[in-house]
């Protein structure tokens, strides 16, 4: 089930009427969760269900044992073995097969392998929460059906945010479950704004730039310039993802959960740095707090120091795919930042983080075009997964017809009209939500009903036109749904 | 009482600022889809829809061409082959189809024709077209030289998907000649927002309400046909009939069995329907059905995307061969005085 269809909005209908019938049970509310998001996963592939709880009589178990010291390294790397080797058995035996057996007949149907949806998050999930318990900065379940909820409960089990594990088991123990909405406004201002992301910018964009994308090798697209189908599968990218990320964000409010953000303008990022502290934030969390820092972080000199970056976004990267381009992507991201730690380090940078006026803006406007450039052309890998086809598309980064720089879907004016629309609105709309919420206004009860209307008019219109202004026919699915 | 008061006061404001910020989202959203409106809204704007197209509208099919010019301009690649009309049909008794892939499409039976008939001239212009506008080709080509031995009209239950959700009479043609459709009002207060606001019609359409008949299923085609539905196809084919009596050329509706109806066990309804109110109309009807049900191996005449195969076209040749065999046999049986075209 995905977050776009009728079923899933009769489900959160469903659930969520229940969960409001039941307020005050803390047990039926959350047994409901849990019924609604075992639905959710298994709706159209029931047996799945019984590998996401596998994943979870395993996890809950090693975590009990290394609770109670029952050899808690041995459950440890046990259950950290179990979710890494059914996940990559899952993900990576296609590429297995097809790097051993080449261009001759695999001994199986490899073309229709299909990856049970959301098990990357959940495996993630269950290794979190194990290496946790063994830290002991979080305390091991005790309940079963309560650690499976922390694992599948629907909103965020497909494509995260990556939570570490006391941000929610926390919020489902007794003491920290509210069993009401928090925060009705920002569920529903959440709720408006990714569906409208979603609908309306993101899938536009895919509507425009697929046609590209799936000739880019071919002689229909000779000459022409691919920068921007670049740039705008960039923004599809963000603008999806994020979207998934706000709607699972608003429907944990609806329910009483809060989770953090998972973007913060990414492509404002004046380094790559900067571009990993703002882009999937869960994710970089997760790498940096379960890969990079237990491989040695920044603690043992600079060349250690690179070769664990380098570790950590070539994981990092074949963790989304088992594809050679997923690991070149990571790799890019790799090499990007360790350039970034040299550069930082030489006297020119120094100097010219040091100045104000117009040489540090002019600066940071060069910084930023050119972390955007460089993610780009690492999208480039990431969107098109046969390594011919990137390289064809880097190489009409430069080489191109004057007459087809721009050329088919990347010049509808009404779709630039639209991301320009967007980028306009967005500030004033976060301004007005953040005073709605300032104590500004608390003092001013006369202005008050009326920010508070204006707010709920936004979140209502944002999905208003999120159905109206989307493009007809079939829905394209999420893109990190396929991770 | 204050207390009332200021409540009532309190919510006044709140709608009055939800009103406001729906007023200052959508206001641009009008605008935006006055000037860009979506590719899928397009065609139930009217004479608003930035489309344009050949056509012109036409009292027998609802949708016509304005002139031969335009319907010869708009199907030149494979019209180039048949001019001048008059000397195709001087080569000697050709056969002229109108029909979707299972008759142009290449290796189907046009092309199985030409290749197992070499000296039978065989007319079709290879391309599918909707139902009305197919008819209207037919009705300008005979006005303007085409003049073959007979016509077939071939007809499927895939060919009535679009007029299954829009009738004829949401057919509009516009000033600049594109096709497009009435769209279906709600009735009420609605109806003046959906006419008047493109955010409204587009919502309207998004939830598909739009269509003349909304709840049109194409299994329906196989099963009962909407009795509207019916109507409005016999009407065309009335209209063919008339026209190819005014041009003196026999009709004859090709009802090709689809694969469900042969290997899946759907019933023949749509043949069972049409049949006879073809009949009614004056058209002579070929129903090979049994040939293909009864064929020993019908689930191999058939090519992957469900089309027929060589020996699938050759069988329905052969039968089409052996229907027009029967037809000039009872033809010549009967007296001079009552022959009339089919």
């Amino acid at each position: 089930m995905t977050f776009t269809e009728l079923p899933f909005f009769v489900l959160v209908l469903i659930v969520w009427m229940l969960w409001r019938l039941l307020a005050g049970q803390y047990r039926a509310q959350l047994a409901i969760l849990l019924i609604g998001s075992l639905v959710f996963y298994g709706y159209r592939h029931p047996l799945l269900l019984l590998l996401l709880l596998a994943y979870c009589v395993v996890n809950w178990w090693a975590g009990l044992s290394i609770a109670k010291n029952r050899w808690p390294r041995l459950a440890l790397t046990s259950g950290v073995a179990f979710n890494l080797v059914v996940l990559a058995y899952w993900k990576y035996t296609p590429l297995v097969i097809r790097t051993v057996f080449g261009d001759g007949p695999p001994p199986f149907d490899i073309d229709g392998w299909v990856i049970p949806f959301g098990i990357s998050f959940y495996a993630f999930t269950g290794i979190a929460y194990m290496v946790d318990v063994y830290r002991r900065t979080t305390t091991a379940e005790p309940e079963f059906w309560r650690y499976v909820l922390y694992s599948a409960f629907f909103p965020q089990l497909v494509a995260g945010p990556i939570l570490r594990p006391h941000e929610f088991l926390d919020q489902l123990q007794p003491a920290g479950y509210r069993g009401r909405r928090k925060s009705p406004f920002d569920a529903f201002f959440l709720l408006g704004r990714g569906y409208f992301k979603k609908a309306v910018l993101a899938d536009r964009i895919s509507a425009a730039i697929d046609p590209f994308f799936a000739h880019v090798a071919d002689p229909t697209t000779a000459g022409v310039w691919s920068l921007p189908y670049v740039v705008l599968y960039a923004l599809q990218i963000y603008l999806d993802f994020s979207a998934y990320t706000d709607i699972a964000r608003g429907l944990g409010l609806l329910f009483g959960f809060e989770w953090p953000e998972n973007f913060n303008l990414p492509y404002l990022a004046t380094s790559i740095q900067e571009f990993w502290h703002r882009w999937h934030m869960t994710l970089s969390r997760f790498l940096k707090d379960y890969l990079y820092i237990p491989l040695g972080g920044n603690r043992h000199g600079a060349w250690r120091t690179h070769v664990n970056l380098m570790a950590t976004m070539l994981l990092g990267g074949l963790w989304h795919g088992a594809s050679w381009s997923f690991l070149l992507w990571g790799g890019l991201h790799g090499s990007f930042l360790i350039l970034n730690r040299l550069w930082v380090k030489t006297p020119a940078a120094r100097w010219l983080n040091a100045q104000t006026g117009p040489i540090r803006v002019a600066w940071n406007g060069f910084s930023l075009v050119l972390t955007f450039a460089c993610v780009c052309l690492a999208w480039c890998f990431f969107r098109l997964t046969v390594l011919a086809e990137s390289l064809a598309c880097v190489q009409k980064w430069v080489i191109f017809e004057s007459g087809k720089i721009l050329v088919g879907g990347a010049a509808e004016l009404s779709l630039w009209l639209l991301l320009a629309g967007y980028a306009c609105a967005v500030p004033l709309l976060h301004r007005l939500v953040d005073w709605a919420k300032s104590a500004e206004l608390r003092e001013r009860p006369g202005l008050r009903p009326v920010v508070q209307g204006v707010g709920w008019g936004v979140s209502f219109a944002l999905l208003l036109l999120a159905f109206v202004l989307s493009p007809g026919g079939e829905k394209a699915p999420f893109i990190y749904f396929q991770f | 009482m204050d207390a009332g008061r200021t409540t009532w006061r309190r919510r006044t404001l709140r709608g009055l600022g939800f009103i406001l910020a729906c007023g200052l989202l959508l206001a641009p959203a009008e605008l935006y889809l006055r000037l860009f409106p979506p590719v899928d809204l397009r065609e139930f704007l009217g004479d608003e829809s930035p489309d344009a197209g050949v056509f012109a509208a036409d009292e027998d099919f609802a949708v016509g061409y304005p002139s031969w010019a335009a319907l010869r301009d708009d199907n030149l690649q494979r019209l180039q082959s048949y001019l001048p009309l008059e000397d195709w049909s001087r080569r000697g008794p050709g056969w002229a189809f109108f029909g979707n892939s299972f008759v142009h499409a290449p290796d189907m039976l046009c092309d199985t024709i030409r290749r197992e008939l070499p000296d039978q001239p065989v007319f079709n212009l290879g391309r599918n077209e909707p139902l009305p506008v197919r008819c209207a080709q037919l009705k300008v080509l005979l006005e303007n030289g085409l003049k073959p031995e007979r016509i077939f009209v071939e007809l499927m239950p895939v060919d009535l998907i679009v007029m299954g959700s829009q009738p004829l009479s949401t057919i509009h043609v516009t000033e600049r000649g594109a096709l497009t459709y009435a769209p279906r009002l709600p009735g009420g207060p609605l109806d003046w927002a959906i006419e008047n606001s493109r955010l409204a019609l587009t919502a309207w359409c998004r939830t598909g309400l739009q269509k003349g008949r909304p709840f049109f299923h194409r299994r329906s085609l196989v099963r009962k046909l909407d009795p509207d539905l019916v109507d409005d196809v016999v009407t065309l084919f009335a209209g063919i009939a008339r026209v190819a009596r005014e041009h003196d050329v026999p009709v004859t509706v090709l009802l090709i069995p689809s694969h469900d109806c042969m290997c899946r066990g759907v019933p023949c309804t749509f043949q069972d329907t049409l049949a006879p109110r073809f009949r009614a109309v004056g058209l002579d009807v070929f129903d090979p059905r049994d040939a293909f049900c009864n064929h020993p191996r019908k689930g191999q005449l058939f090519i992957p995307d469900l089309h027929f195969n060589k020996e699938g076209n050759l069988l329905l040749l052969h039968e089409l061969q052996a229907h027009l065999q029967r037809l000039k046999a009872s033809a010549a049986a009967q007296p001079t005085s009552t022959r009339k075209p089919t």
